[in-house]
């Protein structure tokens, strides 16, 4: 089974709850840790915050990531990544990278619902470095700070869904992506609103990160 | 969480269509793939009662199409998921319009896990025309971002054929080669011959290899786990089957 290092850059993350999730998830595929920093932002929504997650990152993952076959970056924007990579020969999925590359299997273009005004900007800077700029149909963010969401997702969810079913209206999209891991548990009720593949990026990196043990041969 | 207990026991089943002609590489190929299936899913390995020996150029994939979908649809609810066992993905598009059941192509699959790994990487490739066709596929699916080019190893597929598993040291050698002059430690093999060599190349190279069947394996489990397939929406509509005449297509609309 896949040893997966999954990192949390944020200091509100509930560790406990992702692994119950996780485990859940890649039962019998995968063997799940997951980790938070304690020192750093408590949330990322800015590439201020990011700059704030780096030193916590590329001290954990220089320490730890040798003693799995793959560590995920559990969020969005892929905090560090390039850095990261620099640091460990063992494959790094980010999540942004992860649901992008997934949804990019599913139809012709996808559109990314996430959280805060500079997610549309940022997320089309994310998808242009893989390639796939052409392939994003739009990228939107609806304003509701990253606390706020995990806090109260009820009401978030109901923006989030109007969003993803108008960009799939409008935009012609085939698949949405969930721009921020704090969305992961309005996945279902978000695919029962939008008559297209809703792709959680959580899951994805860490599938993306079992693929990517499986398929990537190391000297 | 969404799937209920008996969803996440059930085992889900793949199909890995060879689209050449049935061959030692079947029985090859589905050892490797047992050898790094994680647990519930399992594999099959067929290839074609008809078409071509080996597919190096456009032309060779088109030959192939016709008898790859005639087998999909033969076997279309049999199996949760279907990989097209090749570099060059034929038929993987019109696949898509005839099943709603996921199906991967190994170089999509490749060039998707290349990407998600991050480092630059080249393509080694089995001849000149499979070289340009990979580097405009990449292109075409958005999987260029990290592509720093592509280079041939100097041996065909048959060739490959006669090798395997063995690794020649020429091929070594090429593959070195290629990466030094692409400036990149990381290859992605253009052609799924190679799977069961692909270990000892990254040994004997240095390099970080990575093998697109394993990586079609990967994102197939990726989408059978999270319940993923291509949408319908859009690009992969529903093809009807019947407006075709004079090939055996089992019937039916998909």
């Amino acid at each position: 089974m896949k040893r997966i290092l999954v990192l949390s850059p944020v200091t509100s993350e509930h560790v406990t709850e992702v692994k119950e999730y996780l485990e859940e998830a890649v039962r019998g595929q995968a063997k799940v840790t997951v980790i938070r920093v304690t020192r750093g932002p408590a949330s990322i929504e800015t590439f201020f915050d990011e700059s704030f997650a780096a030193p916590e990152l590329t001290r954990i993952v220089s320490e730890m990531a040798g003693d799995y076959d793959a560590v995920v970056l559990n969020c969005f924007v892929d905090p560090a990544i390039a850095a990261l990579r620099e640091l460990t020969e063992v494959p790094v999925a980010g999540a942004g990278e992860s649901a992008m590359i997934l949804a990019s299997l599913l139809g012709h273009r996808f559109s990314v619902v996430s959280v805060m005004r500079n997610s549309g900007p940022w997320t089309e800077i994310q998808a242009s470095r893989l390639g796939l700029g052409p392939r994003l149909a739009g990228a939107v963010g609806v304003d509701v700070p990253v606390l706020e969401l995990v806090q109260h997702p009820e009401e978030a969810f109901r923006q989030i869904a109007k969003e993803a079913a108008a960009m799939v209206e409008s935009l012609g999209s085939e698949a949405v992506v969930l721009g921020c891991t704090g969305m992961v548990p309005l996945r279902q009720a978000i695919q029962e609103s939008v008559p297209v593949p809703v792709v959680e990026p959580l899951l994805s990196a860490v599938m993306l990160a079992c693929a990517l043990s499986t398929c990537v041969l190391r000297p | 969480m969404s799937r209920g207990e008996e969803g996440a026991r059930r085992l889900r089943r793949v199909l890995v269509i060879n689209p050449v002609l049935q061959s030692p590489w079947d029985d090859m190929d589905k050892e490797c793939l047992d050898t790094v299936a994680p647990g519930g899913f399992s594999f099959d390995v067929e290839g074609l009662p008809e078409g071509p020996a080996a597919i190096m150029s456009a032309a060779d994939a088109r030959l192939a199409e016709p008898a790859v979908l005639s087998l999909l649809l033969k076997r279309r609810w049999d199996y949760d998921a279907f990989l097209i066992n090749c570099f060059g993905d034929p038929a993987l598009r019109p696949s898509r319009e005839v099943t709603e059941r996921p199906v991967l192509g190994a170089g999509e699959s490749g060039l998707a896990c290349a990407s998600g790994f991050g480092r630059r990487f080249a393509v080694a490739s089995v001849s000149d025309r499979a070289l340009r066709m990979s580097v405009e596929y990449a292109r075409e699916l958005g999987l260029h971002g990290r592509l720093a080019g592509a280079f041939t190893v100097g041996m065909s597929v048959p060739d490959l054929l006669d090798a395997a598993p063995r690794v020649p040291e020429a091929l070594v050698g090429a593959v070195v080669t290629g990466a030094r002059e692409h400036g990149v430690d990381t290859v992605l093999l253009g052609c799924t011959g190679m799977a069961s060599m692909a270990p000892e190349i990254a040994r004997r190279t240095g390099l970080f290899i990575i093998e697109p069947l394993r990586a079609a394996l990967g994102l197939v489990v990726a989408l059978l786990t999270m319940g993923l397939s291509h949408s319908r929406a859009g690009l992969y509509m529903a093809a009807d089957t019947s407006k075709v005449a004079g090939y055996d297509l089992g019937g039916g609309c998909a």
